[in-house]
């Protein structure tokens, strides 16, 4: 809904035929680097991860240029309990530290905070989330969606899950997949991942059933297997809020009718100065995870095969990047 | 010119009184019917005569075609220089001395004046004066239209009164005349950007300004989301802009009053007018239905930019847009000293996204009855019922998912006012008491399928009353004092339920100690005051003078909203335990002065506004069908102050304005909690703040009826906020925004061109048309209307979006029958 008010002018504007968009150049100011924390503890089994780095220029988001990455900072995770754990850095991984203790699990019902002084001796504190419960995801099933000018013919992926009544939720889903492709012979595997900040918050359904909640596209490229894990998490409202206004930021369309650009405050602050809110998000979550997987339709392939000279099978960028020959561990 | 139309009268009087005659083209057949009136009064009171006796003379003015009373027209005593204004009624009263010669003229905005060379009063006398609008003169600017120097010799400063004829000469956006893109021509009157609605005036915010029309507040003034005015200029007699220096008269609103009246109609016969433009259609019908009696006036516009959709690329082929407005009045004048008025006006638009699936709607209504009465010579009252609503839906279509969220506001009010004048006083007095009832939003599901429960953000309910006495005071001919204060009481009540909220906390809904139901009808909170409201005028000589005025002006009601400009997903909310009403103080000082006899009128205003309690809200903020809306809300200081200049040529066959303005609007959050803090406490820009600001409009007369209009704007780029850094978070880079409105887009610049044929040979001519043929944007200057930033993969690219790119060419059709 919130999205829609920004179409509205470039309907108008394309309307009036006269409307013109141009790129410029960013005129960027250059301020202090800011540390940016990303991390999540869960319910999954450990080990959990925190990443460290500074604001800069970045040319991907692949991968993290070691003079931005902040190495040498002290990390820790402490639970409601007082039971504490150190992590510790992967010095493969620039800015990437990971929990040791293999009994400090995340509980449902407890709360978690992390602790980071950085090697300028700054002390930056998160403030304490609870792990929240999950419901399970009830369904999780594919439908066949035929090709549009801007993608392939595919799968839309889909969950279905019963939100509780009782209290407020906030969802956040990923996903990933595998899926069969003419990249070799005969078929390779490739790896592809959900796009975007896929939240929900109950407010409109509470209590339930999220339906029909896509969650992945599975694009087809040849008559193979498709598998897909969905993961669905449960998130605190300040969370959500963050991953909102995460999605607001890299959705902005220039409309005046967008809302006004705003820092994404995160939920750790510096000790000693309120004023200093570190830019990413120490996130909390119950996850439940379920898996899918798509047999070939010979229905959908034949007139792949045979009707449909599509563009898409040749030329297409990412089509075999990272493939495998062997099928991926796990779905055997 | 003067005896074109014979008059009935006999013209051995006429030739007889205009012994010393001026200028013979400024006299208006009309006016020599009150040339007649003073006769009599010659000949009946003519008397043994007293040299040195002083005499008084009332008289009352009133529109030629409508009968309608006019206000606030200028009455002028040449040589002594003594001006009156007419009240509400359209009265003055003067106290001249006997036996000797007067020359009277008689101005009003938008009419003719009226010239009155030779007046001789034998004793008390009455005159009637009509004054016939500029729309029947064909020649206008070879009369002098604004003889009177209005803008010196009035008390009143940071008033605009705009004259609705020119609207249609003067270069239009797709053909629409408009009555709030022509106000921004106006120093001291912006917006955000090209094709956004609302208006700001004096570094005020677009809900800041009252807007009325016909006395009922409007609480949405645009069709197609800001793109154009939604009132149609057709109906409307007269638009007055108060900048500052509001009247006691009128509160609620912070920053601006916007007065529109609408036409009651012609009293003689029935007339057809209307236009053809490329995105709409008007029609008015106003004639008698009882002559001289009852007069009404009836006004309709249509749109039709489906068809321009039809053309699109397919994507957007399932879009819809449409709007209309309908204007209604009636008007009994039951005899002399009471007559009875009835309006109403609806507004509607929808408009449907095809991609989204989302349909949006919105209505305004309303409806008001007036009764004027004059109870004596000096004593005049008038009483008012005014309804007005607002209503804005969003539907969804969206399978599984429908939904209509709906949001209201109504307003109900009675007013009286009073008028009692005196020989140089003039006291005006009233009382009004409104019920606000609002319903932010209202989320139901629209088919038995849907997945969408109802959820609703919590009804408001609030009684106002307000008094004022504003006395006008002509101390000597150099020195005018306007004094008035205006008392406000607001209330809050139930039902309700009311949350607390822990004290040390940010509220949120993690901090709620309590809630409380408040029974329905009960009052949860107070607020309200004085207002004062002064204005003062020295004369330095005749034809310069210096203004002076304060005015404080309390907000109750705030419309929310995150975006920059006004979007159909905004709704209003009224002032409650955590929403404190908005407070604003205005001072500003001014010197006027006119050059060449009044051709070129000039002015420099300074003003300072402090305000505080403006609504702000926290980043990521919920707005919309939030129950606790309070958690999401922040207080905000703002301050605004600017200079305002401008020289204006009112005669002669080249006209117009030119208008420059510096003024800023800065505005400050702070809280005790570091983290809702916006700038880290400091005052930044307001998202309007443009200050500088140049607008020249200028009319040229060709030829008979011919007129070349053409408009220049500059306007510095309004703050945005732009990315100053990025950052890595989940595989993806992520620009980082830390300082709001810390950078401006680029800025504006804009000439348009206009060429207007009327038609008409004489200008009594009944039947004939004007054209308005427009260049909107004749540089063809992709003005930036805002830049944003999107990845292109993972680097972050600005881009720069216009609205008008090209030259925007438009025809417009007006025909009156």
């Amino acid at each position: 809904m919130k999205n829609t008010s920004r179409f509205f002018v470039f309907l108008f504007l394309s309307m009036l035929l006269n409307a013109c968009v141009e790129e410029v150049n960013l005129p960027l100011r250059d301020p202090e680097p800011q540390l940016v924390v990303e991390g999540l503890l869960s319910n999954d089994p450990v080990p959990y991860e925190v990443k460290l780095s500074y604001t800069g220029v970045f040319a991907s988001g692949r991968f993290l240029p070691s003079r931005l990455a902040v190495n040498g900072a002290l990390v820790s995770i402490s639970d409601d309990k007082g039971v504490r754990t150190v992590l510790e850095q992967d010095f493969l991984e620039p800015g990437t530290y990971r929990t040791a203790d293999p009994n400090f699990v995340g509980v449902v019902g407890r709360t978690y905070s992390v602790t980071i002084v950085t090697p300028d001796e700054k002390k930056y504190v998160s403030r304490p989330e609870r792990l929240n419960a999950v419901p399970p995801i009830n369904r999780l099933y594919a439908e066949f969606a035929e090709r549009t000018r801007t993608r392939p013919d595919g799968y839309e992926i889909y969950i279905d899950t019963q939100d509780p009544a009782e209290s407020q939720n906030y969802y956040r889903w990923t996903a990933y997949g595998f899926s069969n492709r003419p990249c070799g012979n005969p078929y390779a595997w490739v790896p592809f991942f959900s796009r975007g900040i896929n939240i929900f918050d109950d407010r409109n359904i509470n209590g339930k059933e999220v339906k029909r909640r896509n969650v992945l596209f599975s694009a087809m490229y040849g008559s193979g297997f498709h598998f897909i894990e969905v993961a669905q998490y449960a998130m605190s409202r300040e969370a959500y809020q963050f991953w909102q206004l995460y999605n607001e930021q890299l959705n902005r369309t220039g409309s005046i009718l967008d809302p006004l650009p705003a820092p994404i405050k995160g939920n750790v602050v510096n000790a000693d100065n309120p004023d200093d809110i570190a830019l990413g998000y120490f996130q909390v979550s119950g996850i439940a995870r379920r898996k899918l997987k798509i047999t070939p339709d010979t229905k959908f392939s034949q007139a792949y095969v045979t009707d449909r000279s599509a563009p898409f099978v040749t030329g297409v960028s990412g089509l075999c990047n990272n493939s495998q020959e062997s099928a991926p561990r796990g779905w055997e | 010119m003067l005896f074109r139309r014979k008059s009935k009268t006999n013209r051995f009087i006429y030739s007889y009184l205009l012994l010393d005659c001026l200028p013979i083209n400024s006299i208006s057949p009309l006016a020599m019917n009150l040339r007649l009136h003073l006769l009599f009064i010659f000949l009946l009171l003519g008397g043994p005569l007293a040299w040195g006796q002083r005499f008084t003379l009332e008289g009352r003015v009133f529109d030629a075609t409508t009968q309608v009373p006019i206000q606030n027209a200028s009455v002028l005593v040449r040589v002594i220089e003594v001006t009156v204004k007419t009240d509400s009624l359209g009265r003055f009263k003067l106290t001249l001395g006997g036996k000797a010669m007067h020359a009277l003229v008689i101005t009003a905005e938008g009419y003719r004046t009226a010239y009155y060379p030779n007046v001789v009063l034998m004793g008390d006398g009455n005159m009637e004066v009509p004054l016939k609008t500029f729309a029947q003169d064909l020649d206008e600017v070879t009369v002098r239209e604004r003889k009177a120097d209005q803008n010196v010799r009035d008390v009143r400063m940071g008033t605009v009164q705009l004259n609705i004829q020119k609207l249609k000469r003067i270069p239009v956006v797709l053909g629409e005349p408009d009555i709030l893109k022509a106000l921004t021509l106006q120093p001291g009157v912006s917006t955000v950007g090209e094709g956004a609605g609302g208006l700001n005036v004096r570094g005020g915010r677009t809900d800041q300004n009252l807007v009325l029309l016909d006395g009922a507040p409007l609480f949405n003034t645009s069709h197609l989301l800001g793109f154009f005015a939604n009132v149609n200029p057709d109906v409307v007699q007269s638009v007055t802009l108060y900048k500052g220096g509001i009247p006691a008269m009128y509160g609620g609103r912070l920053s601006a009053l916007l007065n529109m009246t609408t036409k009651t109609g012609d009293a003689e016969q029935m007339r057809i007018s209307g236009g053809v433009g490329p995105i709409s259609s008007r029609l008015m019908i106003e004639g008698p239905l009882l002559k001289n009696k009852i007069t009404y006036a009836l006004g309709a516009r249509v749109a039709y930019p489906n068809w321009i959709i039809r053309r699109l690329p397919e994507r957007y082929r399932g879009s819809e847009a449409f709007f209309y407005d309908l204007n209604g009045r009636v008007q009994y004048r039951i005899n002399d000293r009471h007559s009875v008025s009835l309006s109403s006006y609806r507004s509607l638009d929808n408009f449907k996204f095809s991609v989204e699936d989302t349909a949006y709607n919105w209505v305004s209504q309303t409806a008001g009855f007036q009764w004027n009465s004059l109870l004596s010579k000096r004593l005049s009252f008038s009483i008012n019922g005014i309804y007005s609503n607002f209503k804005s839906d969003i539907n969804g279509q969206q399978r599984a998912n429908e939904f209509q969220v709906s949001s209201a506001i109504a307003h109900r009010e009675l007013r009286t006012d009073w008028l009692y004048s005196l020989e140089k006083v003039r006291l005006e007095a009233g009382a009004n008491y409104i019920w606000h009832e609002v319903q932010p939003g209202l989320q139901t599901p629209s088919s038995d399928s849907s997945n969408i429960i109802v959820r609703s953000a919590q009804t408001e309910f609030a009684l106002e009353w307000a008094a004022y006495l504003q006395s006008e005071w002509t101390v000597s001919n150099a020195l005018t004092l306007q004094a008035g204060v205006r008392y406000v009481n607001y209330q809050n009540v139930g039902a309700r339920n009311v949350a607390t909220y822990e004290p040390d906390l940010p509220r949120s809904i993690e901090s709620i100690i309590s809630t409380q139901d408040i029974p329905m009808g009960q009052v949860i909170d107070r607020y309200g005051g004085w207002e004062p409201r002064a204005s003062l005028r020295l004369a330095l000589g005749r034809q310069s003078s210096v203004k002076l005025s304060y005015n404080r002006t309390r907000q109750f009601l705030h419309l929310i909203s995150n975006t920059t400009a006004i979007s159909p997903v905004d709704f209003w909310k009224l002032s409650d335990s955590y929403t404190p009403p908005q407070l604003a103080d205005q001072i500003a000082i001014g010197f006027f002065k006119n050059l060449k006899e009044n051709a070129f009128e000039t002015s420099v205003e300074v003003f300072y506004k402090d305000i505080k309690n403006l609504v702000e809200y926290k980043d990521g903020a919920t707005l919309l069908l939030n129950p606790r809306i309070e958690t999401d809300l922040l207080p905000a200081k703002g301050v605004a102050y600017g200079a305002e200049f401008s020289v204006q040529k009112t005669q002669g066959k080249l006209t117009g304005q030119v208008a420059y303005t510096y003024s800023r609007s800065l505005v400050q959050v702070q809280t005790p909690f570091a983290g809702e803090r916006i700038n880290n406490g400091e005052w930044y820009a307001a998202t309007f703040d443009r200050p500088h600001n140049l607008a020249i409009s200028l009319q040229q007369l060709l030829s008979t009826g011919v007129f070349l209009g053409f408009n220049f704007v500059y306007t510095t780029g309004r703050p945005a906020t732009f990315p100053d850094g990025q950052y890595r978070l989940f595989n993806s880079v992520v620009p980082n925004f830390s300082r709001r409105n810390d950078d401006r887009i680029p800025d504006y610049i804009r000439a348009d061109l206009s060429l207007s044929i009327d038609t008409r040979k004489v200008r009594t001519q009944k039947k004939y048309s004007v054209w308005n043929i427009s260049l909107y944007n004749l540089l063809g200057r992709p003005n930036p209307y805002s830049i944003y930033f999107t990845r292109f993969n993972t680097v972050m690219r600005g881009y720069r979006l216009s609205v008008f790119a090209r030259i925007i060419p438009s025809v417009t059709y007006n025909f009156y029958f």
